[in-house]
C-alpha cells in the first residue's frame, strides 16, 4: 500500500571515512506534517546524516527516497551569509536559487523578516547584524520557498529567549502546513516540546527512532517517585536502604526538610504492576512519613543520557528500532 | 532592490553568475581597475624610457677623439653631422673641415695629436670617451680602431658606426660619379612594396597592416594574461571567502556543483570579458585618434624588448630592422598620418574565441585551487605554478614570429593550456588552415569540460571540509569518492 504522506524513506544507511565509520546502518520514514528530532553527542554522524538526507554526500551503501515535489529546505550547522549583501537582496538570491520568482521571494522575505522583528534591517548589510539576527536569517532563507522538507542542524543556537520563541513558532506553523521538519539539536527540551519523533544517534548507530510518546512509555510507564519524611539520624534511615535493589528502588535526592531535624529523601522505584505499588506504598506508610508519590515520565535529556551510559556501560553494539 | 522589476526566474547557474558578476564589478576597486591598470602600464613603459633617459642624461657626455687619415672625414660630418654630435668632437686631421657646420667641429691639425700614452691615461680617467682612428686606407679596408675605457657594449658614441658607415657609401658612390644630393635623394625615392607569398595564395582580400598583426600577437598574450592574472586568483578568493563564511553548504543544498561551478566562472568570465572589451576599445580610440605610429612603435618596442630578453644582443639590430621595414614597408608618409585600419573579422573573431575560451579554462584552474585550499596561504602557493604555465607560452612568442612551423610551435599550439596563445599567434603571422584551428578549440573546449567535471567534484568534497589541509592522494581520493556511482 502507497503511504501518500510519507516524504522522506532512508533505509540502512552506511558511510565511512578514511577507516571512521560515521554512520551505521541508519533508516528512518518521516510524513508531512511531522518533526522528527535528531539527538546525539558531537561526532555522533548528525551532520553526516543531514549531508546525505540533502543529497550533499552519498551513502556507501543503503538507500535514500523522497516522495516530495518541491525543493529541500537545508540549514547545515557550519553555516555562513555573504557579508558583504544586504538582508533582503541576499534572501531574494537564496529564493530565486530555490526556484522561487524574485518578486515573490521579495513579498516572502519581506513578510517573514517582520515577523521574526528584521524587517528594519532588510537594507542593511548582513556584516552589520548581530549573529542571533543572522541566524535568523538563516532560518529565512532555508524556509523561504516553503518547502515540503525541511533539514535543520542547531535552529536554535546563538537565539534569545524570545527569538527562540519566534522561530518555534515558525516551525510549528509549518509543520502545520505540512512541512516535514527534521532538525538536529542539543536543546532537547524544545525539541521534545515540538517533536513527534525522536531519533538519537551514538557513534553512527541509531539507538533509538521512534514516537515521543513511545519514547516515554518506554522509559517512564513503570516508574514512580515518592517523598518520604525522615528524622535525621534515626536508624530506620538504614531500613530504607534496605529496599534497594528491591523492584528498582534507589535514593535520588536528600535535602533538610522545613521541619527542624527532619530530611526530606526523593525515591525511585520501577514497579511492574498495581500489585507491587500496593505493597510499597502499604510498607512506606507504616513505618515512613509518605509525603506524595506519583507516575513519573522521564524527559528526553535523561532518557538519552541513559541510553549513551548503557550503551558506553554494556558496549551494546544492537540497535534498538521501534 | 532597483532592479527587481525587471527581474525574470533564471536558471540557478545565471543567478549565481549575475551575484558573481555583480560583486565583481559593482566596485569601486573594478572600476579603479579599469582605468590603473592601463595607466599602470603606461606608466611603465613611460618609467622605462624616462630611467633610460635620466641614466644617459644624468652623465655629461665625454668629447671623443677623432684622428682622421682617410682625410674628407672632417667635411663629411661638417655637412651631414648633427650640432649635438659636432659639439661632442674633437677632430685631428691633415686638412681643416669644409661645410655648414664646421664652426661646431673643434679642429686642430694631426701633428698636434697627444701622444697615445697620454691620451690612454685620459680616456681611463673619463676625460675623454674614446679615440677613434680612422686610417689612410679606411676605405679600402673598411676598418676603425676605437680606444676605449670600457668595450663591453662594442659600440661608437654619437652614432658615429651610421656616420662612418654612410660616410664610406658616399665617397665610393663619388667616386663612381654621383653628388652626396644624388644619393640622397636616389635614398629617400626607393619605396619597398612587400608583398606576402603565404598571404596571397588563396585569397583575394588585402592582408590586414602587419602592424595590426603583431599588435593583435601582441594583445592576446597582454590582454588575456592581465585578465587570467586578476580574476582568475578573485575567482579563486572568492571560493575561499564562501568557504570561510560558510555559505557554500547552504548554496550546495540548492545548487547543483556543476551549476555553481559554472555560474561563478561564467560571472567571473564576464566581468573580465567585459574589463578587456573597455580596454580594446581604448585601444580603439587611440588608434584611431593618435595615428598609426603610436602602434608601430609598440609593436617595434615589443618585438625589439622581446630579443633584448631573449639574449640576442647582436641580433637586436637587425631583427628591428626587419621589423621596422615590415612595418614602414606598406605605409606612405600620407597612410602614417591618416591611417586607414583595415580590420580583419578573421583575426577578431579568433582573438574573442581564443581569449574566451582561454580564460575560461584557467578559471577552471583557478576554482580547483580555492576548493582545494584552506587558506589564502596556501591558495597562493597552489597559484605559483599556474602563474608558470601561463608564463611559458611568452617564450614561445619570438621563436614562433621567425618560424610559426616550427614542431615546438604547432606541437604548442595543439596543448590546451598554450594553445590560446600560441595558436592565435600563429594565425596572426601565418596562414593557418581551417582543420589546425578548429582542433586547436576543440581540444581548449574538451579540456574546459574535463576541468568542470574535476573541480565540480572537488567542491562536492573538498570544500566542506573546512580548514582542513588536503594532500594529493586524498585530493584524488575526494574527486573519486564524490562521483555519483550506483547511487540514486
Amino acid at each position: 500500500m502507497i503511504d501518500r504522506e510519507l516524504i522522506l524513506s532512508a533505509k540502512s544507511l552506511h558511510k565511512e571515512y578514511s577507516g571512521h565509520i560515521a554512520l551505521r546502518g541508519v533508516s528512518l520514514d518521516l510524513r508531512r506534517g511531522q518533526i522528527c528530532s535528531l539527538v546525539g553527542q558531537n561526532g555522533a554522524g548528525k551532520s553526516t546524516l543531514l549531508r546525505i538526507m540533502t543529497g550533499i554526500f552519498y551513502p556507501d551503501t543503503g538507500s535514500i527516497e523522497y516522495f516530495g515535489k518541491s525543493q529541500i529546505g537545508y540549514l547545515p550547522e557550519e553555516r555562513g551569509l555573504y557579508r558583504k549583501m544586504k538582508v533582503l537582496e541576499h534572501l531574494i538570491f537564496l529564493g530565486e536559487l530555490k526556484g522561487l520568482d524574485p518578486k515573490k521571494a521579495c513579498a516572502y522575505s519581506l513578510n517573514i523578516l517582520e515577523r521574526l522583528s528584521l524587517a528594519d534591517w532588510a537594507e542593511s548589510e548582513v556584516q552589520s547584524l548581530s549573529k542571533g539576527m543572522q541566524q535568523k536569517v538563516q532560518i529565512i532563507g532555508t524556509i523561504l520557498h516553503q518547502p515540503e522538507l525541511l533539514i535543520i542542524d542547531e535552529p536554535f543556537s546563538g537565539l534569545d529567549p524570545i527569538s527562540l520563541d519566534q522561530v518555534t513558532g515558525l516551525l510549528l506553523d509549518l509543520k502545520k502546513a505540512g512541512t516535514a521538519i527534521f532538525l538536529a539539536t542539543h536543546e532537547t527540551p524544545i525539541a521534545e516540546s515540538i517533536s513527534d519523533l525522536i531519533l538519537i544517534l551514538h557513534k553512527g548507530s541509531t539507538l533509538w527512532f521512534g514516537d515521543i510518546d513511545r519514547l516515554h512509555t518506554a522509559f517512564g510507564a513503570s516508574l514512580y517517585h515518592f517523598e518520604l519524611e525522615l528524622e535525621v539520624g534515626k536508624a530506620n534511615f538504614d531500613m530504607l536502604r534496605g529496599f534497594e535493589g528491591l523492584s528498582g528502588f534507589k535514593i535520588l535526592e536528600s535535602r533538610l526538610s522545613r521541619k527542624q531535624g527532619y530530611e526530606i529523601l526523593v525515591c525511585e522505584a520501577s514497579l511492574e504492576n498495581d500489585k507491587e505499588l500496593e505493597n510499597l506504598i502499604g510498607v512506606l506508610l507504616r513505618n515512613y512519613h509518605l509525603r506524595s508519590f506519583r507516575h513519573y515520565t522521564p524527559v528526553l535529556d535523561e532518557v538519552f543520557r541513559r541510553l549513551v551510559m548503557e550503551t558506553e556501560q554494556n558496549q551494546i553494539k544492537e540497535i534498538l528500532y521501534v | 532592490m532597483s532592479d527587481l522589476q525587471f527581474r525574470i526566474r533564471l536558471p540557478n547557474y545565471l543567478v549565481i553568475a549575475w551575484r558573481e558578476f555583480k560583486t565583481i564589478v559593482f566596485t569601486k576597486w573594478y572600476l579603479a581597475s579599469i582605468v590603473l591598470v592601463p595607466l599602470v602600464v603606461f606608466c611603465t613603459i613611460v618609467g622605462a624610457f624616462f630611467i633610460q633617459f635620466a641614466n644617459v642624461s644624468a652623465q655629461k657626455p665625454k668629447p671623443l677623439i677623432i684622428a682622421d687619415r682617410s682625410g674628407k672625414l672632417g667635411d663629411y660630418l661638417a655637412s651631414k653631422g648633427q650640432i649635438y654630435t659636432l659639439v661632442n668632437m674633437q677632430l685631428y686631421s691633415d686638412t681643416s673641415p669644409k661645410g655648414s657646420s664646421q664652426r661646431f667641429l673643434k679642429w686642430q691639425p694631426l701633428q698636434n695629436l697627444p701622444p697615445l700614452k697620454d691620451l690612454e691615461n685620459q680616456i681611463e680617467a673619463e676625460k675623454y670617451a674614446g679615440l677613434l682612428e680612422v686610417p689612410a686606407d679606411f676605405f679600402e679596408k673598411s676598418e676603425v680602431r676605437y680606444i676605449t675605457r670600457n668595450t663591453l657594449t662594442g659600440s661608437l658614441p654619437f652614432g658615429m658606426q651610421e656616420y662612418l658607415e654612410n660616410y664610406r657609401l658616399e665617397q665610393e658612390i663619388a667616386l663612381n660619379g654621383l653628388t652626396s644630393e644624388q644619393v640622397e635623394s636616389l635614398r629617400s625615392n626607393v619605396k619597398v612594396n612587400s608583398i606576402s607569398v603565404i598571404l596571397r595564395q588563396g585569397t583575394k582580400k588585402a592582408a590586414p597592416d602587419n602592424a595590426v598583426r603583431i599588435l593583435a600577437a601582441v594583445c592576446i598574450y597582454g590582454i588575456l594574461s592581465i585578465a587570467i592574472a586578476i580574476h582568475g586568483s578573485k575567482l579563486t578568493m572568492s571560493i575561499l571567502e564562501e568557504k570561510s563564511s560558510k555559505i557554500v553548504e547552504i548554496l550546495l543544498s540548492c545548487v547543483k556543483p556543476l551549476d555553481l561551478m559554472w555560474g561563478k566562472i561564467i560571472g567571473g568570465a564576464t566581468a573580465a570579458i567585459l574589463q578587456m572589451s573597455i580596454w580594446g576599445f581604448l585601444l580603439f580610440l587611440i588608434f584611431v585618434y593618435s595615428g598609426a605610429q603610436v602602434f608601430e612603435g609598440v609593436a617595434h618596442g615589443v618585438v625589439a624588448s622581446g630579443q633584448t630578453y631573449a639574449g640576442g644582443v647582436s641580433a637586436l639590430t637587425s631583427k628591428t630592422q626587419l621589423v621596422k621595414n615590415t612595418i614602414q614597408s606598406n605605409a606612405t608618409p600620407e597612410d602614417i598620418l591618416k591611417p586607414k585600419i583595415k580590420l580583419d573579422w578573421k583575426l577578431l573573431m579568433l582573438f574573442f574565441v581564443f581569449a574566451i575560451t582561454g580564460f575560461v579554462l584557467y578559471a577552471t584552474v583557478f576554482a580547483a585551487v580555492g576548493a582545494v585550499a584552506s587558506s589564502v596561504t596556501e591558495a597562493q602557493h597552489l597559484e605559483t605554478p599556474l602563474v608558470f604555465l601561463m608564463m611559458f607560452p611568452t617564450y614561445l612568442f619570438l621563436p614562433m614570429m621567425e618560424n610559426p612551423n616550427g614542431p615546438v610551435i604547432v606541437l604548442s599550439s595543439f596543448f590546451p593550456y598554450f594553445s590560446p596563445f600560441v595558436m592565435y599567434s600563429r594565425i596572426c603571422v601565418d596562414q593557418v588552415p581551417w582543420e589546425e584551428i578548429l582542433l586547436s578549440i576543440l581540444l581548449i573546449v574538451l579540456a574546459i569540460v574535463l576541468n568542470i567535471y574535476i573541480v565540480s567534484a572537488l567542491y562536492r568534497a573538498g570544500i566542506l571540509l573546512y580548514g582542513k589541509k588536503l594532500t594529493m592522494q586524498e585530493v584524488f581520493m575526494l574527486i573519486k569518492k564524490s562521483l555519483p556511482k550506483n547511487h540514486n
